[in-house]
């Protein structure tokens, strides 16, 4: 017997029925009295600029290696507005340059994606995430937003997405060279790695250790770096029983540095060289550490990373005295890409994404000159947007250069590894094939990728 | 929807009933007035936030903090996702899979928790969110390892809805909504489930004692509150069309619980309110990039100054006071102004249920041999007892003795670690809740009471948690009989010592028990309170015929009340039999003595 | 044979240096009984806090380690006494102020110093005896930690300040009315412990390197270690460091490593279902 007077089923089910039908009335009336009004396309801000916006992490992690792109961006599209802005049909438009905030997860690259194209903006850059699924998902293109990338990975680079320029080398093309430089100029034969675990480090893993096992060398201990992991002297231990004669890291910032700190004074001495994949730059080469255990790491970088010029040395003063640190690797491609899309906007005389977009490749060709990484054209693929060609060059760091006036990466003797290409053959099915296609050969070899230059 | 017997529950009167309806109209036109993509999306995430909220607060309600709100989205998310990308199987029926999933390993973490309380608990699902999260990403074939899946469809469209549109998603999320409200309706307020959860949350001891099974409806909660998360972390990933292990990181969960505490679990659309704050602040945050964190700090530090027991109980006490209505620790001390209909007036005058019987003639309750230890800690050997029936049975002797523990073995609390219990005859081992459905009732030294609920509504929880049939003209004899008439209506927290005594032997004896266990009911009253509780409670067992065993004291009272009487020493019997008898007795004496 | 030996020494070490992360967590959780949920951001800014002593003013390293415990004193007492002070016996309120705090801290540590790691060199060597590697700056941070844990348990169970705080913690109440000033020896305990949590980052910046994102390891290992040891139990530190670090460092040496990160965290969910008292259970009880 029930001394209180409840809520009986029938009354839970009517009531629910009840709120439910209310809310559907309310969406369909209120969807049907309020359809969105679809903007007049003219791809400017409310200000009357263009936006181009960069998405980079703010907060969370990789935030110090971030600061030099977000600021190349910057410096790329303020030497734009002063020499009088984007030229379009007899009209000059300033450029804005939001800069969103991409905590470093997909979730949170999303909103600031989204908050962009809110505020109209049809340009952006950066994006550190691999799971930027703003990319990755193509959502971008449902915005009619343009998006410029330079961080590898099959599902970020290589998934569907008509309106993304990727303007940085793919690992398939920088592994076999790392590879083929560890064995044949080291005389490396065993080889250690420690990685992230996604398909970024997928990449880098699998486009070296190809290579590698195909010329006789072995890799003979593979682990990954879990997040909020601090501690590696396990797998450190299990490389030194394993006599691996080189390590090989992919991943940059701060748990590279623990990782080599750990690795120097867990057995893996100065004598065994480290192979770099990631976000390295002189910010590692800052402290007593960095100097001690990461110098001499081997790592690819743009052509324009390992050398010094007039501009070099105004623009690393520039950035010094903005945000106290140094020009790396991102800086130059972050730059380069940042003028490539302005000037294709000049190009297409249109601020349209989508024939902004295809005027990139004859821009490139046109201006390449005017580049500091000096790119050998762009590949215009059918529906996954367009790729730099970007020559890229094996150096090692030199952590105990004055920053302030040399490079921190030192390009190696032998004239192979300088200047290679930084991309993939147009020929490569990769450019074609869903990522999730196993039948692809996504980490060709040496041979094969010579074979397929022709 | 409310009827008066609901009426000293999370009210909802004049100012409540306002407030949700603005709070109602507000989420139905919120996506007409904020309509492009960006906020489009803000806002869908916020009512996903409240979905998992509301699931959370369910859990909060029984007592426990769970960190693992968010990790349950997840499961949903991650199951559906691989139901609809990798088996095509259709959204609609991905859904039920999903949330059953996670209400299976909710109801899992929560045996594996069944012991633990506060802190502990709260530790245990922080660490199977981390376990799951190692799961999720190190499961790459199905899962995608780090990088997570992508490329899910959105949900089916049915009847013209198009859910592609994020406006009319928002619809659709908002109705799922407004059905988990229901069923955290349901679990607060409005159902026997609902009424012995939230006392087990706020008293555990007490509604045991009363009969509320704690393990059943904590279960049941878990699998409640985990599938309710599995629903909003599906609607969450087939939204943006993707899950990740990053977007169900630990502090994710905790966001979840601070969603609740700050909305208050207390209230019905408190979760609704956290979830909507805690979702808008960082996005207006956002335009300040790296500082937003910082500032989200700010402002968790300044909430938690300004808002120590939740936002809704300053609100309502603000609103009181505009009001001019008197309070009381921010609530008005009347919490009801009528009476439940059961307890209202009655045509003929109010008779108590008679005491069950034993039917074979047997004692009721009986202990043979029985002993507890704690460690190396003997608290009581070898006892050797039985309840004289229909009359008071006195159980006495110095501090320390045991006495207590005797009253723990008897109904459960503790358990015997030799000999047996046995009611009727038949041997049991008890239970707390079960004891008081075979008919044993207790009340404990310190009176406890349930401070937040009024006298009258306690009186018939008490009666509706034993599960036995009692009368309503029992109930409103209690309450005369006890002179609780004056005070039926304040909620425990305002009652005198005295009422708070009165009051929990009230809520003993609301389940017409065969046998009343009375832990020291006249401690701490004066004289004349002494007296007139201890005529009470002769007229009690006369006017019931039930028996009733009493620890006491107050030995002029024990003698006058007890037809029976045992002295316990040093956890053993030192002496047993009729009080005249007792008193004479040689050790007893020695024992009271020799311990002063 | 030799791996095995190695994976084990790298678990004790590893175990020292966990017990030493966690002894401030069990002196405010266990004998003051305040859930901190900034304990790990306290940890990281008193190791900050000692690299810009040893950075900017070129302070020796073992005035660094001073500076540490003392920021980190400073920081743990102004939270007891602005925040865990009027929280009291509320534990949602316990619980937001600990998480705003280290949001603040965390947040405010990644835009004034950025997000790569610093360091502090102490002892670089790496001692190699009869083919085992033992890096000495981890022998170091053992050393100090039992130091450490057996100076606190000597303090908090041998001397009468120590009496002191575990009656405050036992019966607050009670302690004040007997004429203790309760409020005080509050802040010098929570002091004492967050001071420790700092000198703990400092010695470990050798081995593991400082950034901000330490916090979340530091607190999350903190806790494992107080609750496979007991609550309340300060050689329990070094037994549930000990334990926890082996379990990590064989986990970690021979599963794949997606998987190794789960058995640990497996070990702590086992040990809160069937023995919450930890394994040297001290009177507190979960149940």
């Amino acid at each position: 017997m029930s001394h209180f007077e409840d809520l009986s089923r029938r009354r839970f089910l009517t009531s629910g029925a009840q709120a439910i039908a209310g809310v559907s009335v309310i969406g369909g009336l209120g969807g049907w009295a309020f359809e969105a009004q679809a903007a007049p396309p003219d791809f400017l801000m409310a200000s009357g600029k263009i936006g181009f916006g960069t998405i980079l992490p703010l907060s969370g992690g990789f935030t110090v290696v971030s600061q030099p792109w977000i600021h190349a961006i910057k410096y790329a599209i303020d030497e734009q507005n002063a020499s009088g802005g984007i030229k379009i049909k007899g009209k000059a438009y300033q450029v804005e340059n939001p800069v969103g905030d991409e905590q470093y997860s997909a979730q949170g690259g999303l909103t600031a994606f989204h908050r962009l194209a809110a505020d109209k903006v049809h340009y952006s850059g950066g994006y550190v995430s691999v799971e930027a699924p703003a990319a990755v998902q193509g959502i971008n293109e449902q915005e009619d937003h343009l998006i410029v990338l330079g961080i590898t990975g099959k599902d970020l680079c290589l998934t569907r997405n008509k309106l993304r320029f990727y303007e940085y080398a793919l690992a398939q093309a920088t592994g076999p060279y790392m590879a083929d430089y560890a064995y044949s100029v080291l005389g490396k034969r065993r080889v250690g790695s420690i990685e992230l675990a996604n398909t970024w480090g997928e990449d880098f893993y699998f486009s070296f250790a190809n290579t590698f096992e195909k010329l006789g060398g072995k890799m003979v201990a593979r682990s990954y770096l879990q997040p909020n992991q601090s501690d590696f002297s396990s797998q450190i231990s299990d490389m030194v029983a394993k006599n691996v004669d080189a390590l090989y890291i992919i991943m940059g910032d701060g748990p590279a540095s623990a990782v080599a700190l750990q690795a120097r004074s867990g057995g893996l001495g100065t004598d065994i060289p480290i192979l770099a994949q990631g976000a390295w730059g002189p910010e590692m080469y800052l402290d007593a550490q960095g100097k001690a255990t990461m110098d001499g790491a081997i790592y690819p970088g743009v052509v324009a990373y390992t050398q010094w010029s007039d501009k070099h040395q105004k623009l690393n003063d520039k950035l010094y005295k903005d945000t106290k640190l140094y020009l790396n690797n991102w800086f130059w491609h972050g730059y380069d890409s940042t003028k490539i899309v302005l000037w294709a906007m000049e190009q297409a005389q249109s601020l349209d994404p989508k024939e902004v977009i295809a005027a990139i490749p004859t821009v490139v060709e046109k201006r390449s000159g005017e580049l500091m990484i000096k790119p050998s054209g762009a590949i215009a693929t059918k529906d996954k947007g367009v790729y730099l060609k970007i020559p890229m060059t094996i150096g090692r760091f030199n952590a105990k250069a004055d920053f302030a006036k040399e490079p921190a990466l030192v390009a190696v003797r032998e004239a192979k590894y300088q200047g290679f290409p930084g991309w993939m053959p147009e020929s490569w099915p990769g450019y074609t094939a869903n990522p999730s296609d196993k039948a692809i050969d996504w980490y060709p070899t040496m041979d094969a990728l010579t074979a397929m230059r022709g | 929807m409310i009827s008066d017997g609901t009426r000293d529950f999370p009210r909802i009167v004049n100012l409540d009933r306002l407030g949700i309806a603005a709070l109602a109209i507000g989420l139905a036109v919120a996506p007409l007035v904020l309509s492009n993509t960006y906020q489009l999306n803000v806002l869908v995430l916020m009512v996903i936030n409240a979905i998992l909220a509301t699931g959370l607060a369910i859990v909060v309600r029984a007592g426990r903090l769970s960190l693992a709100q968010a990790t349950f989205g997840g499961i949903g998310g991650y199951t559906t996702g691989v139901l609809t990308t990798k088996f095509s199987i259709a959204f609609w029926l991905a859904l039920p899979a999903g949330a059953l999933l996670a209400a299976a390993i909710g109801v899992l973490l929560g045996l594996t928790s069944l012991r633990l309380r506060g802190f502990y608990f709260a530790i245990a699902t922080f660490t199977f969110s981390q376990l799951a999260i190692v799961v999720l990403r190190a499961w790459t074939p199905v899962t995608g390892g780090m990088s997570g899946m992508f490329g899910l469809p959105h949900p089916t469209g049915f009847l013209g809805f198009d859910f592609s549109d994020p406006r009319q998603y928002y619809y659709l999320v908002l109705a799922v909504l407004l059905v988990a409200e229901l069923v955290y309706y349901a679990c607060s307020v409005s159902t026997a489930f609902g009424r012995g959860l939230t006392v087990l949350g706020e008293d555990e001891v007490l509604a045991t004692t009363l009969g509320v099974p704690a393990t059943r409806y904590r279960l049941l909660a878990f699998a409640l509150s985990s599938g309710i998360g599995g629903i909003g972390g599906s609607f969450n990933a087939h939204f943006i069309q993707g899950v990740s292990p990053a977007d169900i990181a630990p502090i994710v969960s905790v966001f979840v619980v601070i969603m609740v505490l700050a909305g208050g679990a207390k209230t019905v659309v408190g979760p609704i309110l956290g979830a909507i704050i805690l979702t808008a602040v960082p996005e207006l945050l956002r335009a300040s990039a790296q500082w937003s964190m910082v500032f989200y700090g700010i402002f968790l530090l300044l909430y938690v100054y300004l808002f120590r027991d939740g936002l809704l109980p300053v609100l309502k006490s603000a609103c009181h006071r505009t009001a001019g209505n008197r309070t009381i620790n921010g609530s008005s001390p009347k919490t009801a102004t009528v009476l439940p209909a059961s307890l209202g007036a009655a045509k003929a005058a109010p008779r108590p249920d008679e005491a069950p019987k034993s039917p074979n003639g047997e004692s009721i309750i009986s202990f043979d041999r029985v002993g507890c230890s704690f460690g190396a800690l003997q608290v009581l050997r070898d006892i050797d007892w039985s309840v004289k029936s229909g009359c008071i049975n006195g159980l006495i002797g110095p501090n320390g003795a045991g006495k207590t523990t005797f009253f723990n073995v008897l109904n459960g609390v503790t358990p015997a670690s030799e000999g047996t219990v046995l009611w009727q005859g038949t041997r049991v081992v008890p239970v707390p809740n079960e004891m008081v459905r075979r008919g044993m009732s207790r009340t404990f030294q310190h009176a406890r009471v349930f401070e937040n609920h009024t006298v009258a509504a306690s009186i018939l929880m008490a009666a509706e948690f034993s599960k036995r049939e009692v009368s309503n003209s029992h109930l409103k004899w209690l309450i005369a009989f006890f002179n609780l008439q004056d005070a039926a209506l304040l909620p425990g927290r305002a009652l005198t010592h005295y009422e708070r005594r009165l009051t929990s032997i009230a809520m003993a004896m609301a389940s017409n028990p065969a046998v009343l266990l009375l832990d020291e009911p006249l401690a701490g009253l004066d004289d004349t309170e002494t007296r007139q509780l201890s005529r009470m409670i002769a007229t009690l067992q006369q006017e019931t015929g039930n028996t009733i065993v009493m620890i006491e004291h107050k030995l002029s009272e024990v003698m006058e009340l007890c037809e029976a009487l045992t002295v316990l020493d040093h956890g053993q019997i030192i002496a047993s039999g009729a009080p005249r008898d007792v008193a004479k007795n040689p050790a007893v004496i020695e024992a009271y003595l020799g311990n002063e | 044979m030799q791996l095995f030996l190695q994976q084990s020494v790298n678990g004790l070490l590893l175990g020292g240096m966990f017990a030493l992360i966690s002894i401030g967590l069990s002196l405010m959780f266990g004998i003051m009984k305040v859930a901190n949920f900034a304990y790990g951001a306290l940890y990281m800014l008193g190791g900050y806090a000692a690299f810009w002593a040893s950075n900017l003013l070129g302070v020796p390293n073992w005035v660094a380690i001073l500076v540490a415990f003392a920021a980190a004193f400073m920081m743990g007492a102004l939270m007891e006494g602005l925040g865990f002070a009027k929280f009291r016996g509320n534990e949602e309120a316990t619980l937001i102020f600990g998480l705003g705090v280290a949001l603040i801290a965390r947040g405010g540590a990644v835009l004034a110093w950025g997000s790569q790691s610093r360091f502090i060199p102490f002892s670089f060597n790496t001692y190699r005896i009869g083919g085992l590697v033992l890096p000495a700056a981890r022998i170091w941070a053992c050393v100090a930690s039992l130091a450490i844990v057996a100076g606190v348990y000597f303090v908090v169970n041998r001397t009468a300040w120590g009496r002191i705080i575990r009656a405050v913690s036992d019966n607050a109440e009670r302690a004040r009315l007997v004429g203790f000033n309760t409020r005080l020896h509050y802040l010098l305990t929570a002091g004492l412990a967050t001071g420790l949590a700092g000198t703990a980052s400092v010695l470990l910046i050798p081995v593991f390197s400082l950034s901000p994102a330490v916090d979340d390891s530091a607190l999350y290992t903190a806790m494992a270690v107080v609750i496979l040891g007991g609550l309340g139990s300060i050689p329990g530190c070094i037994v549930g460091g000990l334990v926890l670090g082996i379990v990590t460092a064989f986990a970690f040496g021979y599963l794949p490593s997606p998987i190794a990160p789960a058995i640990p965290l497996l070990l702590l969910i086992l040990t809160l279902a069937f023995k919450p008292d930890g394994l040297f259970g001290s009177a507190e009880r979960a149940v």
